[in-house]
This record gives C-alpha cells, structure tokens and sequence, in this order.
C-alpha cells in the first residue's frame, strides 16, 4: 500500500495522514532505540510525498523518513511533480 | 509582558495534555504580573477571536502536541487563515511536546516550526520541546503534578528571558536517545506494566475492544 501527500500544507492530505495514526494501537516498544507505537496490523504503507510548487525537498524528505519510521514502513522520498523519471523510478513498483 | 497563547491541539479542552502544561505554564508565567489570553483551535467557535488577537499583539506562544512528526490539520487549517503581520517586533514561541520521549522524535517537527513565524511575518522566538507526556492523560493527583510541576518553572523562565532561546530552555528536551541500560528498562515496562496501564485506561474511557482489535 502506498500513500501519497500533495504537500504538507494540503490539509486534506494531513487529515488522511492523521486518520493513519489509527493503525497503530496504544502499546508501546523500543525499536531501533527509540519509543514506538505497536503497529495494529501487518501490512505496511510506504510513504512519499510529491509536491508541486516552490517546496522545501530536503525537509520533505526528513518529514517523509520519520513518518515512514513511525508507520514501520519505509521512505519512497520527496518529488517536486516535475521530477517524473525518479518519479517512475521510486513509486513504479506499486 | 501580554502573551496570546494559541492551544494548537486537536482534542477538546477537557481531554488536552497540550491545555493542562499551557496550565501549568501560565502558572509560572503570571507570577511576577505578566499576562495571557488562550485560544483552543479545537474549538471553531474561538477561531475569529484568535486570529484578531494575533493580527493586535506582538507575543504569541502556540502549543502544539506533535502529530505525524508535524503539525496537527486543524492547526494547520487555522494559520492558513492568519494575516501575514505587519508588526515590527512581533514574535511567536512554541511549545512543542509529544508522547514519546526522546528529544530527537521532536526536532523534524521543531524545524518546521523555526521556518513558520517568517511565513506569519513575524520574528521566531524559540521553541520548547519536551516528550514523555503520555502519562498526562492517564496520571492524577500527585503523579500528574510531578509531571506538570516544570512546566511551571518553564513558565518563569519564559517571562524573563523572554522567550525560550536560552540554554535552560534547551535543557528541558532532556536526553535525544536514551542510554542503552534504560532503553533495556523501558522495553520491560512496555512489555509488563505500561501495558496493564493502557488496558486499564482504556477501560475507565469506555473502551470495550482489546487494544489490539483490528476494525478493518
């Protein structure tokens, strides 16, 4: 599964984001030296943002690596909509 | 010093960590005669009268509990509706807590809050970052005041160096990542009491469903 935000500043796309907390329950463990939440299920979402616009793509892509963290998933990066080869290239297996 | 004090956290005042350490905060704060006022984003009501309290003072501190590594949408929601200011002088501090407890879960977050008061036209005056609160919603009585006790400290802190761009401040966070030994300690209580802890709160809200119920 993979889930893909406009931008940081696309309220809606935060909404779903936070409506993703869900999946993870109240239990916590140390993973990776830090304080996780328990994920509530198996299956994983990868993350990554493509953004359009004048957007900050080194803070997109720390923002992306920690909420890929908190999700037990991983990274696909940030993109400005214009990149569409590494586009193809990090979003192509889905 | 007059601060306006925006509580940037999505629950409802009653259930809020974020309102309970602005509490505990304001408390230090006032002390020598300082004053606030506090708006709660949660409540839509407050809106108007929040953004016209930021378009006609200069000190203003936003609360924010950390969510997805970021800000919360409706916070999110509310500043896109805020003026860009037009004061010279005018600053925003933030408090920035979260339930995990490791100084580093906070700084992703912290950044973008360093990068928000030039968008708003305004000066950035420091952040306080401070984890381990999940407890907040769980403890009472004496066990909740230890917790909140330095946010009060804090408070004073802020009222005299203005802000919270000072050594002190920065101290607060506590550890980035814990020592191994601990790290050890806390996987056992996550495993054995904190779990018992969370089933029991959960009960006393209502909750029917085993914390690992899986709804879809």
């Amino acid at each position: 599964m993979i889930l893909i935000i406009n931008t940081i500043d696309d309220i809606q796309s935060i909404r779903i984001l936070e409506e993703k907390l869900k999946a993870s329950n109240d239990d916590l463990h140390m993973k990776n030296g830090q304080m996780r939440h328990v994920m509530r299920y198996k299956k994983k979402t990868d993350f990554g943002v493509i953004y359009h616009g004048d957007g900050d793509k080194e803070y997109l892509n720390r923002w992306a690596e920690r909420v890929a963290i908190n999700f037990a998933s991983r990274s696909l990066g940030a993109y400005s909509i214009d990149e569409t080869e590494d586009i193809a290239n990090a979003f192509g297996n889905y | 010093m007059h601060l306006v004090i925006i509580n940037g956290s999505p629950r409802v005042k009653k259930y809020s960590n974020t309102d309970k350490i602005i509490t505990s905060f304001t408390k230090g704060f006032c002390e020598e005669g300082n004053t606030y006022e506090l708006y709660t984003i949660s409540d839509r009501s407050e809106w108007e009268n929040a953004r016209n309290a930021f378009e006609a003072n200069t000190d203003i501190l936003i609360a924010i509990p950390l969510y997805v590594e970021n800000i919360p949408g409706i916070l999110l929601e509310f500043l896109e509706t805020l003026p860009v200011k037009n004061k010279p002088g005018a600053k925003i501090y933030f408090i920035l807590q979260s339930g995990f407890a490791e100084g580093c879960q906070l700084r992703c977050g912290e950044a973008f809050w360093e990068k928000l008061p030039g968008y708003l036209g305004c000066e950035y005056g420091g952040t306080l970052v401070k984890g381990d609160n999940f407890s907040i919603r769980i403890m009472e009585g004496d066990n909740l005041t230890k917790i909140l006790t330095p946010y009060e400290e804090m408070g004073r802190l802020f009222a005299e160096k203005k802000g919270f761009d000072n050594e002190e401040a920065k101290a607060f966070t506590g550890p980035e990542v814990f020592p191994k030994p601990i790290q050890f300690l806390l996987q056992f209580m996550f495993k054995t009491f904190a779990k018992s802890s969370f089933k029991k709160a959960a009960k006393s809200w209502g909750c029917t469903k085993s914390l690992k119920y899986r709804p879809y």
